[in-house]
């Protein structure tokens, strides 16, 4: 798979439809920019539908429980890498 | 098999590592019969939420064939004793200290060394014990 195009948000306004025809008939989605990072997608809806059915079969099952999820936390970069570290045989 | 086997409490470090490398102390851990390996639904949770932001799909299924080898312990968290454990240990951690203590296991297995691995810790813990992966498969030898 190729890599998606990739458009600062300020250009994707002026030419949005023109996008979404573009998305619709020769690619799987484009990533919109803020501030040089990527924010958001315009994902062709064919696409879409197909990734939430595959996601749906791979992943229906899933520990994420909203009552526990005050009492986790977001991993830092740094911590995975030191784990890994220690964990080298 | 004669004796009883070792029951081993996973941490979300510990879980995360298997996960994210397969070649490590951690992914090893998994395919031993020598212990019983259990854990919490909030390690569990945790550990999902973290692959989603950190990690790529295919580890998402590695982390769903992996609960299959562990047991799972589903149990609210503890908030009164959380709130107690909070004075042996850093906040980030009581919770996972709170429910290994209460899973009663024989062995608590963090990466975390600089957290689990406190005098501190051990007292609190004891009998159980506080060991790393590459620890505990080298008390197999």
């Amino acid at each position: 798979m190729t890599n998606p195009p990739i458009i600062p948000i300020t250009e994707a306004r002026k030419k949005l439809g023109n996008l979404s025809d573009q998305v619709a008939i020769n690619s799987h989605y484009i990533i919109f920019t803020k501030g040089g990072k990527p924010q958001t997608a315009l994902v062709n809806i064919d696409y879409f539908n197909r990734l939430q059915e595959e996601v749906h079969k791979i992943y229906g099952r899933t520990f994420i429980d909203p009552k526990l999820l005050p009492f986790t936390r977001i991993f830092s970069d740094k911590e995975i890498k030191k784990w890994q570290e220690e964990d080298k045989l | 098999m004669s004796g009883k086997r070792k029951t081993v409490f996973i941490d979300s470090s510990v879980f995360f590592t298997a996960v994210n490398s397969l070649t490590g102390g951690s992914a090893k851990l998994f395919s031993l019969r020598k212990y019983r390996l259990t854990t919490s639904t909030t390690v569990l949770a945790e550990v999902e939420r973290n692959i989603l932001k950190k990690l790529y799909p295919h580890h998402l299924e590695r982390f769903i064939m992996l609960t299959n080898l562990i047991e799972i312990r589903n149990r609210s968290p503890n908030k009164q004793f959380i709130a107690k454990v909070k004075k042996i240990i850093v906040a980030k951690d009581a919770v996972i200290l709170a429910e290994a203590k209460e899973a009663k296991t024989d062995y608590l297995v963090t990466l975390d060394i600089k957290h689990f691995f406190t005098e501190k810790v051990c007292r609190f813990l004891a009998p159980q014990k506080v060991i790393t992966p590459k620890l505990l498969l080298n008390l197999k030898k």
